[in-house]
């Protein structure tokens, strides 16, 4: 018995375990840690002497777009162990509620907020949706400078197809005056105009692919991170290859009209 | 004593992997106040042969002289302000800025001669009267007929009163009786004094001309008066 | 004579000129945009930082201003230190909290509010009214509008809520003593300023800031009074304008690099559009180029009248381009404030001379280069071949 209570006693003046904590990768990289490490943790809102933790393992964050700017590290612990560390004990900025089956969130967001005075409680997909509002707003962003860019592309386009059948008005002069009708000649500037759009979307594709992957090896690099910033979709290239198309068919439709609507002896003066 | 002195020149053209013989070892004088002819087939270096002498084409062996001067030992620009100031060019087909009108196609050389505005507004009205175009000024050369339009290449060589004239088949792409109108005018200006050499298939042009120059393949093979 | 009769083909062929000048103002309103966001939003924040002088900020250790809710103790000494280092005018204590409108039992939206020394603030300007005294608020424009509040009124707020009662603790009344203009409000941002003592009191932080503004003395460096200031309080963290601004161009590399990208993109489809118009102008104009030099005159003048050609239109594109490019800035400044949390008072998109000057004067560079090779080719090829292949 005498033996059990020294042991006891002297197990009780063994200083407790330094509590556990996980670091991300890029702190650890960045700090030289280890699993089995020891750091010392404080809270910069806290006053209190650091506390040690040991490196309990490193960990790959989740890449979060809404983290990108800031790009702080991040740490783990346990809950108990970061409330010790804060200058308000029990307390937490949120919880994560799981439902029962069949349960409606609307429903159990009013009856939480009316039971925890002064708090909000949200269905995820708003806050999914409250939340992403920057993105929305980048969305938004891109969308528009698409316009302008599309625009450009187009008046290009068109100048390009003018230009072009302005250069062989003879020729087309000649064509009418030996009798081959304005539809013909109409539908062979559409048709190369076309074929112009379709080579040409065919190579902005390759190109917007090749740049894709070269923007997100770029900010992989800058951001360390794994998230992609561009992505190429069968939807986007279908939706630039038919933008295309339409763009190029329109541009060689108004460049035709410019010469179908000149009578041919008009056509070969400069 | 000669204005134009060419010897030994040749021109051959590179052309798939081989040459064109274009002038094969022309020699030739023009005096001063000359109305010179050069005939012959299509093909025989006539346009070259005239290229070469005005200093547009320099010839792959043998020299040029013009007005005194060898033409090829001269820098470009040298060369161009000897065609500016001592050389007119007549083209076979006019070859007008469109957007210019007559008045003002006449007035470029004297333009770029830095003749003043003034001095060159009057001058080329001048010379379009006398060629006949007084009443055209302000047309532009879609508007005038193919005659008009060399009467006005006409005016624009003469822009700053050149010793030689050069025309390349200046009546070939005119009727007959325009072409003639077009002889008689460089009549009228070889008879004041200005050489002229003048390429043409024309029979009517070779006919006014005081020596007719023949060439076939490349080379002088006869020269004489005018038939 | 040259030139002018090269300019005028542009007047005469309209159609395509006109197309061609539609292009090239759409590419220049794109780089004018893009160089106006490349600087906008760090310049604009770097100009509200210092908008009533004070353009240092000392903050809680390793963190920038309302970073997080970290806040710097002793708070009155620190300000007291702050102030004796040489240089420094005046040190302005900024505490922020969240206060609740309180309306019986019931609690409105949370407000920011920010407790500040009436005789040193940075945060507003005053619209009506007066600085606070004790138990006085200044309410911003948007919180009066929602409150319907005017100077002189009363407003209950509570600085706490009682989860377990199920209502508002600490509740008080103040009076409304003036309507500010808050610098960094978002666009319809609820906020109140109040005398630092009072929000330490009613959310039990006693001598404590979140951070500070400092305003240097006349003629006093920004970087070396922040160094001087970091030395005499090693324990906060001091930030002058150019630092908060080089933080700020690292969180937007993304629209930096977007801009860069874009004005590139921009400039390339000018010197096409420029480079085809004129390419295309010079062929036509062959005979005309070959006759040209033909009777003398000379290609310096030539290439000259072509660069011309292309200088004309890049130059007439860049002023239209000028006004397009400021109406879609425009349309663009407004999606991008629409950001969750950015200032009303900042812009993206913002107009500094020199770099719009600098960036219209490259699309015209651009312009009479994109002429320089075709005209280089046209001019320098064999007269002889040029009016024979022109007479065929």
């Amino acid at each position: 018995m005498f033996l059990t209570l020294a042991l006891a006693a002297a197990l009780a003046q063994q200083p407790a375990p330094a509590p556990e904590i996980l670091v991300e990768r890029r702190l650890a990289a960045a700090a030289a840690l280890r699993p089995g490490d020891t750091v010392r943790v404080r809270a910069i809102a806290s006053q209190a002497a650091p506390r040690p933790f040991v490196v309990a393992g490193v960990f790959e964050r989740a890449a979060d777009p809404s983290r990108i700017a800031r790009n702080e590290y991040e740490v783990r612990l346990h809950l108990p162990d970061l409330e010790a560390l804060l200058p308000t004990a029990d307390r937490v900025d949120r919880f994560a509620v799981a439902l029962a089956p069949g349960a409606r969130p609307d429903r159990a967001a009013r009856w939480i907020e009316g039971v925890v005075f002064g708090t909000r409680a949200y269905d995820s997909d708003a806050l999914a949706g409250r939340s992403s509002a920057t993105f929305a707003v980048v969305s938004r962003f891109h969308d528009a400078i698409g316009v302008v860019t599309i625009l450009a592309s187009a008046i290009f386009l068109l100048c390009v197809m003018v230009i072009r059948v302005d250069e062989r008005r003879r020729d087309m002069a000649v064509l009418r005056l030996i009798g081959i009708g304005r539809g013909t000649v109409f539908r062979a500037i559409v048709l190369e105009a076309v074929a112009i759009a379709v080579v040409g979307s065919a190579a902005g594709a390759a190109l917007g692919i090749v740049s894709t992957r070269l923007v997100n090896a770029h900010y992989a690099r800058v951001y360390d991170t794994t998230l992609r910033f561009a992505l190429v979709t069968p939807r986007i290239v279908l939706l630039a290859a038919l933008l295309g198309l339409a763009l190029g068919a329109a541009a060689g439709a108004l460049a035709a009209w410019r010469v179908v609507s000149v009578p041919p002896q008009k056509l070969g003066e400069r | 004593m000669s204005i134009i002195t060419a010897r030994g020149v040749t021109k051959e053209y590179p052309y798939e992997g081989d040459s064109v013989h274009a002038l094969r070892g022309v020699d030739l004088d023009v005096a001063a106040g000359e109305l010179v002819a050069v005939v012959g087939p299509s093909g025989c270096g006539k346009s070259s042969l005239l290229n070469v002498l005005a200093g547009i084409d320099p010839p792959t062996t043998g020299t040029v002289s013009l007005l005194g001067r060898p033409v090829y030992a001269l820098g470009e620009r040298a060369r161009s302000d000897l065609r500016l100031r001592e050389v007119g060019f007549i083209f076979q087909r006019f070859h007008l800025l469109a957007v210019l009108t007559a008045a003002e196609n006449v007035e470029l050389p004297m333009a770029e001669a830095g003749v003043p505005k003034a001095e060159r507004r009057r001058r080329a009205r001048e010379l379009l009267e006398y060629v006949g175009l007084g009443h055209r000024l302000g047309h532009r050369p879609p508007h005038l007929s193919g005659g008009e339009q060399q009467r006005v290449a006409i005016a624009r060589a003469l822009a700053n009163a050149p010793r030689v004239l050069f025309a390349d088949e200046p009546t070939g792409e005119l009727d007959r009786r325009t072409g003639e109108e077009i002889i008689t005018l460089f009549r009228r200006l070889n008879d004041a004094g200005t050489t002229l050499v003048v390429v043409t298939h024309d029979p009517g042009v070779a006919a006014h001309a005081g020596r007719v120059v023949e060439m076939a393949d490349g080379r002088v093979v006869g020269q004489g008066g005018a038939g | 004579m040259i030139v002018r009769a090269f300019l005028q083909t542009l007047v005469r062929r309209r159609g395509r000129t006109a197309l061609a000048l539609a292009g090239i103002a759409v590419s220049a309103a794109l780089l004018l945009d893009m160089t106006m966001l490349a600087s906008g939003l760090t310049g604009s924040f770097g100009e509200m930082l210092g908008v009533v002088g004070y353009r240092l900020r000392v903050t809680p250790k390793g963190i920038l201003p309302f970073d997080s809710e970290a806040g710097i103790q002793r708070g009155d000494e620190i300000r007291r230190r702050i102030e004796a280092v040489p240089g420094v005018r005046a040190a302005a204590p900024i505490l922020g909290a969240q206060f609740y409108p309180a309306r019986g039992d019931s609690v409105g939206e949370p407000v920011f509010t920010v407790g500040i020394d009436p005789r040193a603030q940075a945060l507003y300007r005053l619209l009506e009214g007066e600085e606070p005294g004790p138990g006085e608020v200044v309410a911003s424009q948007a919180l009066a509008e929602a409150e319907g509040l005017r100077v002189g009124d009363r407003v209950a707020l509570a600085a706490d809520l009682d989860v377990s009662l199920g209502r508002a603790r600490g509740t008080r009344a103040y009076r409304v003593s003036g309507i500010g203009d808050f610098w960094y409000d978002y666009a319809g941002q609820r906020s109140l300023a109040m005398r630092i003592e009072e929000v330490r009191a009613a959310t039990r932080r006693p001598d404590e800031v979140s951070l500070f503004a400092v305003a240097a003395a006349e003629g006093v460096d920004d970087d070396a009074l922040a160094r001087r200031i970091s030395a005499a309080v090693p324990e906060v963290s001091t930030w002058s304008t150019r630092e908060l601004m080089v933080e700020m161009d690292r969180r937007l590399l993304y629209f930096r690099q977007l801009a860069t990208i874009l004005g590139s993109v921009a400039m390339v489809v000018t010197a096409l559009l420029v480079s085809t118009i004129v390419t295309i102008g010079v062929r036509e104009r062959f005979g005309e180029i070959a006759t040209l030099r033909a009777i003398g005159v000379r290609r310096g003048r030539l290439l000259g009248a072509i660069v011309a050609e292309g200088l004309a239109l890049a130059l007439a594109g860049c002023l239209l381009g000028l006004p397009l490019g400021l109406w879609v800035a425009g349309r663009l400044d407004a999606i991008l404030l629409s950001f969750p949390s950015i200032p009303a008072k900042m812009t993206f998109f913002a107009w500094e001379a020199e770099r719009v000057a600098l960036a219209l004067a490259l699309v015209v560079a651009v312009g009479a280069l994109a002429g320089l090779l075709p005209g280089v080719r046209a001019t320098g090829f064999p007269l002889a071949r040029a009016l024979r292949e022109e007479a065929e």
